[in-house]
């Protein structure tokens, strides 16, 4: 987990690579009357608030691909985001563009800040452009670069395709996959959650861990948020971006902009949002993510408790086919729940559904903002292990309160034992892919302990329990702050039989004792043996 | 609908040039050839500049590392025997397919004997005076150059059932044999460490390799579309 401070992990970030911000010079036009000079209050902004970055105004940039390689060469730029008029622009040119001059199209930022000058009240237009650029270069800079792994080559083919151009190709494009690092994945455990959350089928159980059918994955990050170890990650929206991101929206120059708002929203919707005419209202710093399904409720609360009035997900409108729509109104529903239990206002999560884009322009403040936080603490880890408790702590003001919500889409869960049930064998433990579940030695035999703080209530230990049918093992979908609290808890203990030759531990006497009823009473010799010697010395008898 | 791009005839060649300069690389670094490739790299890579925004046919490294090499051959030629040459026990990166892909001798003696096939069934045999496993990177890296130049002069003739079935065998190859191996041989010779010549080809060639199987791959599913879209028989 990371323990730098948002600022630390910043600078880290600019010492090694030299970042250049290309404001598209025809901005002004794009602003109409009232933004005369618009590019250059950008830039002067900029430079004012960002001032380890390279800006450059090229007029004509939305329409003119190649100066982006000639810019980029000419300041031998590491890292790019580009400030364009409006949506009407070429990605895939762009990203060639950048390819030839030796960058990684994956680490490119595009942000449209035509539409903030485009709005019919004076909304700060300087200033929410300037503050969108500053995220994007934040993202930028926290972009590790991309491995041959982390990519698929798409083609763009048109829909018809004439006879003389058949034997060229057309403009490739560069689409991030997910990638799994082995060393963090629980899948030897027997994990499977992202499998099971793939809207592609695309992850699958191999020989070495987790794999990935490249053409089959969209990159939509669905699996980031469903590891419950944050293993998995998608060139050029990692979980460390994302971060970096949100944060930069919501600390930097905190004069400029008193409230602000988040909008998680994939590329698509808001490209469909922009086709209609459509703009984000004042206060509203959209966060592109592949998918909005792709955010955690961590990453929304931390929104939340991090300065952000308001946090918006926006899913595709009706050109997505992940089929994701559930689980984002789930996750926003859920939010919503917990704050209005938690005495806070639950207009402050917004689900904004396909055909609903409209209303979003002009929601009015939320009932309870908080101040903006750099207070040079770690900035908080929105995806991955410990992330959802650690925002409900900072949402809260402290580990207080007494809420108790039960959701389908709670992100944490509480585990229940039947002692009564429990053969004590341990393979809950064993499977758990967050260690809430530990199987631990104690007086006398084992125990089975539980950290409700960990438990993401995948009931991957549901499943694996060999006592299913006697219901020796429960998950709730609960958000319990007092069994939060309670940190680990012992569930169950049981004593352990001793090899009755060298004293050794055998097995939980409870798990003996099940397989003991298994075997019936025909076999009494092989149940005295099982039950009374351990593996080494049952061989040597043998 | 018109489109102008990137030839596919182009993109062959220009991936035939880098499997050639490649498969060179991974011989025994004489001075001479040093030179040679050199030069190669340096060709490929203006040729691959020209490839319209293609990401994976970068060379800069390449060159970098053989401007260097080209200097003192000798070093070159002892860190590729530390590296790839099994000299006071095992090398840390050995250049057989066979050694990564099974522990057991016979299962390496049968891949051996099915890569032979391969060759031969494309008319091909090792020379003799390579004095070299058909299971070797430079000689494996030689005969993906020889698919990509099937595929190009197929593309040249306007012969789209030919390029087709050279790109099937490239991605084939890929899948059976490169694609499966290299990457393992990339990971040991990043943690061998102290490599600095072959330390960049070895990455690049790793890399080069698994975004060529994808890219082949995607041509694969693509293009008998395409083809089916424009009536191409």
């Amino acid at each position: 987990m990371e323990t730098s401070t948002l600022r630390e992990r910043e600078e880290r970030a600019s010492i090694a690579l030299k970042t250049l911000v290309l404001l598209c010079g025809d901005l002004n036009e794009a602003a109409g009357r009232r933004g005369w000079g618009t590019a250059d209050a950008v830039e002067a902004w900029l430079r004012r608030h960002v001032p380890d970055v390279a800006v450059e105004i090229a007029p004509g940039l939305c329409h003119e691909p190649r100066l982006v390689r000639e810019l980029a060469v000419r300041h031998g730029a590491q890292r790019l985001v580009l400030g364009l008029c409006s949506s009407d622009f070429s990605q895939t040119e762009i990203e060639a563009a950048a390819r030839k001059a030796g960058l990684d199209s994956l680490g490119i930022e595009v942000a449209v800040l035509g539409e903030h000058f485009r709005q019919p009240n004076d909304a700060q237009p300087t200033e929410l452009a300037g503050i969108v650029l500053a995220a994007a270069v934040a993202k930028a800079r926290a972009f590790p670069g991309s491995c041959p792994g982390d990519t698929r080559p798409v083609f763009k083919w048109g829909e018809k395709v004439s006879r003389r151009s058949l034997f060229s190709l057309p403009p490739v494009h560069y689409r991030p996959v997910a990638r799994v690092e082995p060393g963090r994945c629980a899948a030897e455990s027997g994990c499977h959650l992202c499998v099971a959350a793939c809207p592609r089928q695309a992850m699958g159980l191999t020989d070495d861990g987790i794999g990935v059918d490249k053409p089959r994955c969209e990159g939509c990050g669905v699996c980031v948020a469903a590891c419950p170890r944050g293993a998995i990650s998608v060139a050029g929206h990692s979980p460390a971006q994302i971060e970096l991101q949100v944060m930069t929206s919501l600390s930097i120059a905190p004069e400029c902009l008193p409230e602000r708002r988040v909008l998680f929203a994939c590329r698509r919707s808001l490209q469909a949002w922009r086709e209609k005419g459509r703009y984000i209202a004042p206060g509203w710093l959209p966060v592109e993510v592949p998918c909005a399904a792709m955010v955690p409720v961590a990453a929304i609360l931390h929104c939340l408790a991090r300065g952000a009035s308001m946090v918006g997900l926006v899913p595709c409108a009706s050109r997505c086919s992940l089929d994701q729509l559930e689980t984002i109104k789930g996750r926003t529903d859920y939010c919503r729940q917990l704050l209005r239990a938690m005495g806070d206002a639950p207009e402050r999560v917004s689900f904004v559904g396909p055909g609903s884009i409209r209303p979003l322009v002009g929601l009015p403040s939320a009932a309870r903002q908080r101040a903006a936080r750099d207070d040079g603490m770690p900035p908080p880890p929105m995806f991955g292990p410990g992330a959802t408790v650690q925002a409900l702590w900072d949402l809260a003001g402290g580990p207080d309160g007494s809420v108790a919500l039960a959701h389908p889409s709670s992100p944490l869960g509480v585990v229940s034992i039947n002692p009564a049930k429990c053969s004590g064998c341990g393979m809950c433990a064993d499977t758990c892919p967050t260690e809430a579940l530990r199987l631990e030695r104690a007086e006398h035999g084992v125990a089975l302990t539980f950290d409700a703080g960990l438990c993401t209530g995948c009931a991957l230990c549901a499943e694996c329990c060999p006592e299913t049918s006697s219901a020796a093992l429960r998950v709730d979908k609960l958000t319990d702050f007092a069994r939060i609290r309670q940190a680990r808890v012992t569930l169950n203990r049981s004593r352990e039989a001793r090899c009755v030759a060298c004293g050794a531990p055998i097995a939980p006497e409870g798990m003996l004792q099940r397989i003991r009823d298994l075997l019936g009473p025909d076999a009494p010799s092989l149940s005295n043996t099982i039950g009374s010697y351990c593996l080494s010395c049952r061989g040597q008898r043998a | 609908m018109t489109r102008k791009g990137l030839s596919l005839g182009r993109l062959a060649r220009s991936r035939q040039g880098t499997y050639r300069l490649l498969g060179a690389l991974f011989l025994y670094p004489e001075a001479a050839r040093l030179q040679g490739a050199l030069a190669a790299a340096q060709e490929a890579r203006r040729e691959a500049s020209r490839l319209d925004g293609l990401a994976h046919i970068d060379l800069r490294p390449v060159v970098k590392s053989l401007e260097l090499a080209a200097a003192q051959p000798s070093a070159v030629q002892t860190e590729y025997q530390h590296l790839f040459v099994a000299t006071a026990g095992e090398a840390p990166c050995p250049l057989y397919e066979s050694i990564y892909r099974d522990s057991d001798r016979q299962a390496a003696a049968w891949s051996m004997a099915q890569l032979d096939r391969t060759y031969a069934a494309a008319g091909l045999h090792l020379s003799p005076n390579l004095h070299e496993m058909p299971d070797h990177a430079a000689v494996e890296l030689e005969f993906m150059s020889f698919l990509c130049r099937n595929e190009a002069e197929a593309w040249h003739r306007k012969s789209a059932v030919a390029a087709m079935q050279a790109l099937g065998a490239e991605g084939a190859f890929l899948e059976e044999h490169l694609g499966c191996w290299f990457p393992a041989l990339g990971a040991r010779a990043a943690s061998a460490g102290g490599n600095e010549t072959y330390g960049p080809i070895v990455q690049t060639a790793c890399s080069f390799i698994v975004q060529d199987k994808d890219l082949v791959a995607t041509l694969l599913a693509d293009l008998p579309r395409v083809f089916d879209m424009a009536k191409v028989r």
